[in-house]
């Protein structure tokens, strides 16, 4: 263990920790240079949310403008529906793990038992939300969308087909959102700035592709009722203070 | 209006301080809790597993925190990122609207999570640390993570969910090379998505 190795041996995480989403925001920063170069500003910025650290990553400097700038930018966190931690969990103390040696944390959740459903979405199938983000979301500064899986592929198929990217499954979710976000301008005639973060590629997601494209994949909605059955097993934690 | 389509910062231009959003946040942090007591964790709690400067990173309320200069010289591999108006998107869709992506798919492992895996890599080595453990799933963490350590000479043990290892090979493969040492997760481990800390008991046995 890390304990027995002296300081030797660290542990790394992806999402999720303060930190994580700190060095991510580097994102952010540079969209708000480039949008200058633009000429533009967004009304609407859109990213995935598993752990969170790429929504966070490039929502949290546009939501510095909002706090102190005056700015109002709709900051869009975009889940599966098949994992709906924001839109359908509660906000509750809950552990981090399945095996209770996590840190417990307030977030949003959809409880530690739960168990992803094989969906192809990477890593937003990951149960735990950042806890600013959480809070933030609880508090308003923050929205959040769910989308259902057969509707993002469709969404990663336009984008490739005319911008030549392949996107990976997490970002096709923030592009669904961003199409939805075109049309609905164009019902409404409005000429809006939409910006998204593309988290990365999907050459290593062939496999998902293909699933999609053969008909093998299908839409998945996390039922209600275990959300409700989820519920009764969360800790009993007395928030301090 | 800019006709352009990709818009490019130089070198010069990447952000010199990480931004905190702590320090603006009308929302008060809620207390992270030990699993065991459930009062607040403690940095010695948090020091089993990660170097101090993290720690402090994780609980600091300062607004700005500088990025080192060596990890500036790393970003450059890559960073700034392009921003890119998806025209043809916008003319697929016959929208008014104008659609707008920030491109971390131009780092070299091809995603957004080199920006903090060489980050954490970097305090990890200052304060002495030889290796770092890590589970991953999708491939999009395991190869970023692998290619810091690469950077800064540091052993990396990771665990890979095995379901996602056959569901993913592609991405395992193209950064194994660099990867001292893999271990494939137990079948029985706990949900195959469920990648929090009740691996790093699995990781950490396996790293001897």
């Amino acid at each position: 263990m890390a304990v027995k190795s002296g300081g030797r041996k660290k542990y790394s995480l992806g999402s999720v920790l303060n930190h994580v989403l700190l060095h991510q925001t580097v994102i952010g920063q540079e969209a708000l240079k480039q949008m200058d170069l633009a000429g533009e500003y967004p009304d609407v910025v859109i990213g995935c949310v598993g752990g969170g650290s790429n929504f966070a990553g490039i929502a949290y400097p546009f939501l510095q403008q909002n706090l102190t700038d005056g700015r109002h930018t709709h900051l869009l966190a975009v889940e599966p529906r098949a994992t709906p931690s924001l839109t359908k969990g509660v906000y509750r103390f809950d552990f981090g793990d399945t095996a209770q040696m996590a840190p417990i944390v307030k977030m949003y959740t959809l409880e530690h038992d739960f168990v992803p459903p094989p969906i192809h979405a990477g890593g937003l199938r990951y149960l735990g939300i950042a806890p600013s983000i959480c809070a933030l979301y609880d508090a308003g500064y923050i929205q959040a969308i769910a989308v259902p899986q057969l509707a993002t592929f469709e969404a990663a198929i336009q984008f490739a087909n005319t911008e030549g990217i392949i996107p990976t499954p997490e970002s096709a979710h923030a592009i669904r959102v961003a199409i939805d976000e075109a049309i609905d301008a164009k019902n409404l005639g409005e000429a809006r700035v939409i910006l998204f973060n593309l988290s990365g590629h999907g050459d290593y997601d062939m496999s998902a592709y293909q699933a999609y494209l053969s008909g093998q994949l299908e839409d998945y909605d996390y039922p209600d009722e275990a959300i409700q059955i989820s519920l009764r097993n969360l800790p009993k934690v007395q928030i301090p203070g | 209006m800019s006709e352009q389509t990709r818009f490019l910062l130089n070198e010069s231009d990447l952000p010199k301080y990480w931004y905190n959003i702590t320090a603006d946040s009308p929302v008060p942090p809620t207390p992270v809790l030990n699993p065991q007591t459930l009062e607040p964790v403690t940095p010695d709690f948090l020091s089993v597993l990660f170097p101090m400067e993290l720690i402090l990173q994780e609980i600091s309320t300062e607004r700005y925190i500088e990025i080192p200069s060596e990890e500036r010289e790393i970003y450059k591999q890559w960073r700034p990122t392009p921003l890119i108006r998806a025209r043809r998107l916008e003319k697929l869709l016959d929208t008014p609207a104008h659609i707008y992506f920030k491109y971390e798919g131009a780092s070299p492992v091809g995603s957004h999570k080199p920006n903090t895996a060489v980050a954490q890599a970097f305090y990890n080595k200052i304060s002495g640390t030889k290796a770092l453990t890590t589970e991953t799933g999708a491939g999009q963490w395991g190869s970023a993570l692998s290619m810091a350590c690469s950077f800064f000479d540091l052993n990396s043990k990771f665990i890979w969910v095995k379901f996602l290892i056959t569901r993913n090979h592609i991405g395992v493969i193209s950064w194994k090379p660099m990867v001292l040492k893999c271990i494939r997760a137990r079948q029985n481990t706990p949900n195959m998505g469920n990648q929090s800390l009740s691996l790093i008991q699995i990781a950490l046995d396996h790293s001897g």
